[in-house]
């Protein structure tokens, strides 16, 4: 169990930069997620912690020492990968002995431990089977037992829910974090998948282009992003342009709209100027449909419906210029065309200067 | 699934050409066990004779034998390390010139073995006082090169090198991520081009040829001078020996490695 | 960069090894004979019809063989892809053996087949097919019929190898659209498999236009070939310049093939390449 930390990390390829001077601290036990597209910097970082990649400039830290000029082999850190990296040639037990036989200890011990963790990952007597014989699922967990046996000081885990189907994801991220907690090892997720990175992590850290661009924990970037760029990626859906106003009495402001005027409250506008030119960003779920106009409530038409089972989305246009998808419980009736009434509460708008 | 019959054309072509491949090698067969000098069908008995005189002495078939096999082992040996490494270097690597690296490794190939005969006779005799053995060993450990290095690199380039990663984060120094994880997930290829070049070296003719002494010949070069001299079922009869050699290699392949590798 | 000094290292026995060993030698005769003796050699091959002879000789074998093993091998090659297991490792030995056993061994097998007190000729005189034997060995036929035996193994393995590589689900939308059987091979099949079918030919050329042993035991020794020439003129005739010419001849020849293989076909391959197999 270790703390780590990266002081001003960064990782050139000639002339592009993958990782920007970025800073990080990760207390002991913490699992923190690395969330961003492709290219945003992520895996480099990964791998760089892991030592596969030497830094450009900068350094990294495990428990107070740096440990960039120290070879992957001697980091002692548990790497999961995404596609598993299983040893074709070898069964699951000698797969998960392997770090074990590294370390030198006897059979009896590395018996002992391996037994330990496939009971841990639930994967109990699969002992001789080869990784072509298992399940995907299966793979998976020999991958993170195998990560995990040698008791590293971090766990590094590269998409560690990205190959499984929705079910199996479900099942994993309940026992990933439940797993971490129980061992307490500082982990670090890497994924493109806002959804995991809430699911699984202590805190978030969105990147892109190297760069961090927001830190904090699930609940306030997913609901709190602190850029459009940040909301877009954390799924808010809608995004509408306006001039924002002065400040009213009752904590609100209103931002005109087009022909509409809404408000944001006065805490999320914090920082903007009255007249600016404002882009404001809702999710689906938050939007509501009303029976008629009113505050806060814009008119358009239904362009087309999905039915997604638990909930049906809307594309509603002609409220503003661009589209606006609310999202509705359960099954909703809807005929091209049709007329409807979307409310935006003030307390679900978040506001951004215009770029 | 729509189950794919072939049609019968195909059908009989393919069991002529099987037939005209296995004619000549079930013909020496047969012959090696006939009684007269003259290979005649129906045979006309049947006689151990000819294998009797392949091990005798004054035909030098042993010792050609020794020398093929000594040169054969040899040269594979030193070009299974050089060829692995280069294999190696070619795949694991993504640089400018891969390519180019690549076909210089397999360059030999391109060259007529008596033509690079020729420039080693030349140099040889410039030089002067090259041992026999050292003559011929050097032109074969270059000529079988490529087909090591073809093999290996034809497994390599499927190789999952994130295994690598893997292993070491393991902690498993590169000396050990290459021989427990790397070799033996390789070892099909690298077992194929070492069967290949060995068979190429041990069947050589014409570099040999120009190259041996009169103190070193290889088998295959026994062989022809007596067949030029003396047209007897003796050959038949080594003939047969070689490929009962041959197919007992080939089985072991098939049970070892399985006969995939050789399709590339 | 540490990755490519380490792919330095790795290379570097084996590229010394070819540099000192094969590269050097080649280039340093090479130069050494153009100084001394000019292009004489040279031009004294090309204008003396002897010589000529024996190269067209060598081509003509060449092509001869390789369209042979090519139009016997295509379909014995979809046969064994196209074949279920069991029987496809039994082909596949079948194939391999014969391309293990040596040269000389099969060039024998051949002779006492085709010889004048050959078997065919056993055959054909006891039967009374023919009153006089057919004269096959030490003519240029036995010498094809023998390239051929050589050659075929190595066609079939590099079209078994595009064959098998070919989606089958491309034969199926082919199905699917319209196409029969006959239309789907010419139209989709063929055409996939004609990397295969290239990378043979050449092979297949290149390993005949070298070939040694072949031509020697059963062309006979008034029989000639370029590589059993180069042979004859350093044992028998001596002349060092006629046979440096006729194997840097040889040599360009083969390069020549390739490069214009590799010119005429990179762009054709480039497109190749889609779908599955990409």
């Amino acid at each position: 169990m270790a703390t780590l930390e990266l002081r001003k990390l960064t990782k050139k390829f000639g002339d592009f930069t993958a990782v920007s001077e970025m800073d990080l601290q990760v207390a002991d036990g913490e699992m923190i997620a690395l969330l961003g597209g492709s290219g945003c910097g992520k895996t480099t970082t990964l791998r760089m912690i892991a030592g596969f990649t030497e830094p450009y400039s900068g350094s990294i830290l495990v428990d107070g020492q740096d440990v960039s000029k120290i070879p992957p082999y001697r980091r002692n850190i548990g790497i999961f990968f995404q596609n598993y990296a299983l040893f074709p040639h070898m069964t699951v037990f000698e797969n998960v002995a392997f770090g074990l036989k590294m370390q030198k200890l006897s059979k009896a011990e590395i018996r002992e431990k391996v037994e330990d963790i496939l009971r841990l990952v639930k994967l109990p007597g699969m002992d001789n089977r080869y990784p072509r014989e298992i399940s995907g699922g299966q793979q998976q967990r020999v991958a993170l037992a195998r990560a995990l046996v040698t008791r590293p000081n971090i766990l590094l885990l590269d998409e560690p829910l990205s190959n499984l189907d929705a079910k199996l994801r479900v099942e994993m991220q309940v026992e990933i974090k439940h797993i971490q907690k129980e061992v307490g090892i500082t982990t670090i997720i890497v994924t493109h998948d806002h959804e995991e990175a809430v699911s699984l992590a202590d805190r978030v850290i969105v990147m892109n282009e190297g760069k961090t661009l927001q830190m904090g924990t699930p609940r306030e970037v997913f609901d709190h992003p602190n850029s459009a760029f940040v909301a877009d990626f954390m799924g808010f859906s809608t995004f509408i342009d306006g001039i924002l106003g002065a400040p009213e009495e009752n904590g609100l402001r209103p931002v005109l709209c087009g022909g509409v005027t809404l408000h944001v409250l006065e805490s999320a506008a914090e920082g903007l100027e009255t007249g600016a030119a404002c882009t404001l960003a809702i999710r689906s779920e938050n939007m509501e449909l009303v029976d008629g106009p009113g505050t806060d409530v814009a008119a358009g038409t239904v362009r087309t419906s999905t039915y997604k089972g638990h909930r049906t989305r809307l594309e509603v246009e002609n409220c503003f210029p661009g589209m606006v998808f609310p999202e509705v419980n359960g099954y909703m009736e809807t005929t091209g065309g049709k007329q409807v009434f979307v409310r935006f509460p003030a307390d679900r708008i978040c506001i951004y200067k215009k770029q | 699934m729509r189950e794919r019959r072939v049609n019968w054309v195909c059908t009989l072509t393919a069991v002529l050409v099987m037939l005209f491949l296995l004619a000549p090698l079930l013909v020496i067969i047969l012959a090696s066990f006939t009684p007269t000098p003259l290979v005649t069908f129906p045979p006309q008995g049947f006689s151990l004779k000819w294998y009797a005189n392949v091990f005798s002495a004054s035909n030098n078939f042993i010792s050609g034998l020794g020398n093929s096999l000594k040169i054969g082992i040899l040269a594979t040996a030193l070009d299974v390390i050089l060829g692995v490494l280069a294999a190696l270097s070619v795949c694991r690597y993504n640089f400018w010139g891969k390519n180019i690296l690549l076909n210089y490794f397999t360059s030999p190939m391109y060259v007529p073995s008596v033509a690079f005969a020729f420039v080693l006779l030349q140099v040889y005799s410039q030089i002067g006082g090259i041992p026999g053995p050292v003559r011929i060993f050097i032109g074969h450990f270059i000529i079988i090169l490529p087909y090591i290095v073809r093999n290996t690199v034809s497994v390599l380039h499927v190789f999952n090198w994130t295994l690598e990663d893997a292993a070491s984060s393991l902690g498993a120094n590169p000396a050990k991520v290459f021989f427990q994880i790397t070799i033996p997930i390789a070892k099909p290829g690298i077992l194929a081009g070492a069967l290949l070049a060995f068979l190429y070296s041990f069947d050589e003719v014409a570099l040999s040829s120009l190259l041996s002494t009169p103190k070193f010949i290889t088998l295959p070069i026994r062989i022809m001078n007596y067949m030029e001299l003396t047209f007897d079922p003796t050959l038949a009869a080594i003939s047969t020996l070689l490929i009962l050699g041959s197919l007992v290699l080939i089985v072991l392949m098939e049970k070892f490695i399985g006969l995939d590798m050789f399709v590339k | 960069m540490k990755a490519k000094k380490q792919a330095f290292l790795l290379a570097l026995p084996a590229g010394l090894g070819l540099l000192v060993f094969f590269i050097v030698p080649m280039t340093y005769i090479l130069i050494r004979t153009l100084a001394e003796d000019g292009f004489a050699d040279f031009s004294g091959f090309f204008t003396d019809p002897f010589y000529l002879n024996i190269l067209w000789t060598t081509v003509r074998v060449s092509l001869v063989s390789t369209a042979v093993s090519l139009l016997l091998g295509y379909p014995t090659a979809y046969f064994i892809a196209r074949t279920h297991s069991r029987l496809k490792s039994v082909m596949m030995i079948v194939i391999l053996f014969p391309f293990l056993v040596s040269a000389v061994v099969r060039s024998y097998g051949w002779i006492v087949i085709l010889g004048t007190n050959g078997l065919l000729n056993q055959f054909l005189l006891g039967l009374g097919i023919l009153s006089e034997p057919l004269k096959i060995v030490n003519t240029e036929t036995a010498v094809v019929i023998g390239m051929i035996h050589l050659l075929i193994p190595y066609m079939i393995l590099s079209l078994v190898g595009v064959l098998q590589s070919i989606d089958p689900n491309v034969e199926y939308a082919a199905y699917s659209l319209g196409a029969g059987p006959v239309r789907t091979f010419c139209k989709v099949i063929f055409p996939l498999s004609t990397p295969g079918i290239i990378s043979g030919c050449v092979l297949v050329f290149t390993m005949s236009m070298t070939s040694y042993v072949t031509p020697k035991l059963l062309g006979g020794s008034k029989f000639r070939m370029m590589a059993t020439m180069v042979v004859q003129e350093i044992n028998v005739n001596f002349d060092w310049g006629a046979a440096s010419a006729i194997s840097y001849i040889l040599l360009a020849t083969i390069l020549a093939v390739q490069v214009a293989v590799v010119l005429t076909t990179s762009g054709y391959m480039k497109r190749m390449g889609g779908g599955k197999n990409a």
